[in-house]
């Protein structure tokens, strides 16, 4: 039995089908069909019925993950955004921004020069767009003292 | 009726223009389609306050000028934004390297403004005449109708028709996340104790996750993407009269073939612009020169592709169910805006219907009085280095999710969702049933129970009317069609 990608796919389809299973299982009610619980429980049934059927019926797709250099991209890009989430209210908006414009650019492979004076710029204009004239609140966080 | 002549109001024109420039400019970003500039503008749209005709008649805009953009960047980088434009590309790009650009782009125009006016009249005369059958829809029935939309969306999806499946089934489970409304007391489902996920996962947060962050995830993980554009000479961007009266005979053809697939749920612009491209290449037969650079290998695709987009309108509009992954985020923001979508759509709130029409028309117009012209500006912008534009979409996806709630949490399932997506798309589970289960889900749901109540738990519920008995038969074709649409795809090659 060739252990295709779909195979490995379907193996952990079965263990998150199974995991959404048991919390539907776990909600109070019954499983009267107009009540909450039974359309989840149907949902989760269909798919480790579907995990199951995966793994028997694989389709020919083939791994493209990235390697090396833009997994750390992708690595980067992401923490940044996660970053930035986690601190927003503390740090603000036009110090955030302008880190993860930053992050960015580099990212998408900008030269040093050009980084930090476009971060700043596109995240001050930001700012004001959305701010001031649209009127929608972002965070000033450590910059309160500017404002 | 009047709703058309509302339309032209003067916020709703402009409104038509931005939207058709802005779609444009995005469009032509490699990779980047109409569904990802919807996602992208949508909650700053949402912060204006328009009514939802207005907004949705932006977003036509939007998902028109996008569908141009995308035949630009086809035409000029061979990147197609999304799978319909791929088939423009195939004489396209050679037109461009033969350094006919220019023609080509204007072709591309114009075969998308006829196509797309003749579809609108089509629109306009079928769908009352839908709707009317649309009013014998009970909950019971609605539920049938969207397994159908479902399935079909489903089956025609590329690749395994079971991941297809699961794709549906995990935005259908994604869409039970929250408080219960139905239920006595509102139990809360799969909440974690976290309040944020009271009211559920929003649609927006998570078509932004996937639409723009998975896609700035997937423009990394492709080396070829960091590499610098090349400029191609466009030469003239008008058509001769000799080059349109070669085409237009198989515009108009590409036109009708294109909006009848589009009706249907599933079968969208990438099986009309194909079919119409194969149509005329066999029309032409040896006097054409069908995939080295003919003119009517750009004119049937776009025409197709444009007239399609017309007619994915009329499910969403007319039966208020969605036939493919754009307007199933169309729906998605209706909700949103608060429009009840549904076969009574078209009588409860026909301004929507005859706004989407309206902008539909003057939205091609802009397209050939203004995008055409504006082409070798356009072209410019392509030379725009990614790494403003990339890192632009970035913040602009971070900074709409955040205006929605004021919420990080949001921000958080944002990053989630982009790597649900770039996760998906490496593993060959396709994306559309996805947004479909989780815009639908809810409705689903809701009807499901509703119509169980009111027949006391009768099953028979759901195959008891001609209505259900119909859609049921539908259902089992759309499954058994792709298999054999596949088989006479292989022999037509």
């Amino acid at each position: 039995m060739k252990f295709l990608t779909d195979r490995k796919y379907a193996l952990v389809m079965l263990f998150f089908s199974m995991a959404y299973c048991y919390l539907t299982v776990s909600l109070e009610a019954d499983y009267d069909p107009t009540k909450e619980k039974y359309f989840p429980f149907f949902l989760s049934v269909a798919m480790i019925i579907l995990s199951v059927l995966l793994f028997i019926f694989p389709s020919q797709h083939k791994n493209t993950w990235p390697k090396g250099q833009q997994l750390v991209s992708i690595f980067l890009l992401a923490v940044a955004i996660l970053v930035y989430s986690l601190s927003l209210a503390h740090v603000g908006f036009l110090v955030l921004a302008t880190l993860l414009m930053g992050v960015c650019m580099w990212v998408f492979g900008a030269t040093i020069k050009w980084i930090a004076p476009v971060s700043v710029a596109v995240s001050i204009s930001f700012y004001i767009i959305f701010d001031r004239i649209l009127g929608l609140n972002l965070p000033t966080g450590i910059l309160k003292f500017l404002f | 009726m009047d709703g058309f002549v509302v339309a032209f109001s003067g916020t709703n024109m402009m409104l038509v223009v931005i939207g058709c420039f802005l779609g444009t400019v995005i469009g032509m970003l490699p990779g980047i389609g109409p569904i990802n500039a919807i996602a992208i503008l949508f909650p700053i749209v949402l912060q204006f306050d328009l009514p939802p005709s207005s907004a949705l008649i932006f977003f036509a805009g939007i998902f028109y000028g996008s569908q141009y953009g995308n035949s630009i960047s086809s035409i000029l980088l061979n990147v197609p934004g999304t799978s319909s434009a791929a088939v423009t590309c195939i004489d396209g790009n050679p037109l461009a390297k033969q350094g006919k650009a220019g023609p080509a782009l204007a072709m591309s125009a114009v075969a998308s403004f006829i196509g797309g006016t003749i579809s609108i009249f089509l629109l306009i005369l079928l769908a009352p005449f839908l709707s009317k059958l649309a009013i014998d829809f009970g909950p019971a029935e609605y539920f049938v109708l969207m397994i159908c939309a479902f399935t079909a969306l489903t089956s025609f999806s590329e690749g395994s028709f079971i991941k297809a499946m699961f794709s549906a089934f995990i935005g259908l489970a994604i869409a039970t996340v929250g408080i219960d409304e139905l239920s006595f007391g509102g139990t809360q489902r799969f909440t974690f104790g976290l309040l944020e996920l009271d009211d559920g996962i929003d649609f927006i947060v998570v078509v932004i996750g996937i639409f723009a962050v998975g896609e700035l995830f997937l423009f990394l993980s492709d080396k070829a993407n960091l590499t610098k554009e090349k400029i191609i000479p466009l030469g003239r961007i008008y058509l001769t009269f000799k080059e349109i009266k070669d085409s237009f005979a198989g515009i108009i053809r590409s036109c009708i073939t294109g909006f009848f697939v589009g009706v249907l749920p599933g079968a969208g612009a990438t099986i009309a612009s194909f079919l119409a491209y194969n149509t005329e290449k066999k029309m032409a037969g040896d006097k054409g020169n069908f995939g080295k650079g003919d003119l009517r290998g750009v004119a049937a695709p776009e025409s197709a592709n444009n007239s399609s987009a017309v007619g994915s309108f009329i499910p969403l509009l007319v039966l208020g169910v969605p036939g493919s992954e754009t307007t199933a985020v169309m729906l998605g923001a209706l909700i949103t805006l608060g429009v009840r979508p549904g076969p009574t759509m078209l009588v409860d709130s026909p301004e929507i219907f005859w706004g989407v029409a309206a902008s539909m028309f003057i939205g091609n117009l802009v397209l050939i009085v203004l995008n055409l012209p504006l082409v070798r500006l356009l072209a410019k912008i392509l030379q725009v280095p990614k790494w403003i534009l990339m890192p632009l979409i970035a913040i602009l996806s971070i900074v709409g999710v955040y205006v929605i709630n004021g919420s990080e949490f949001d921000l958080i399932l944002m990053l989630i969702f982009g790597l649900v997506g770039f996760i998906m798309r490496k593993t060959g589970f396709p994306i559309a049933p996805l947004v479909l289960g989780l815009v639908l889900g809810g409705l689903i749901e809701v009807n499901f129970r509703r119509a169980l109540t009111y027949s006391y738990g009768d099953f028979a519920t759901f195959y008891e009317s001609p209505i259900s008995l119909s859609l049921w038969l539908i259902t089992l074709f759309s499954i058994a069609a792709p298999p054999v649409f596949r088989f006479f795809r292989a022999k037509m090659k």
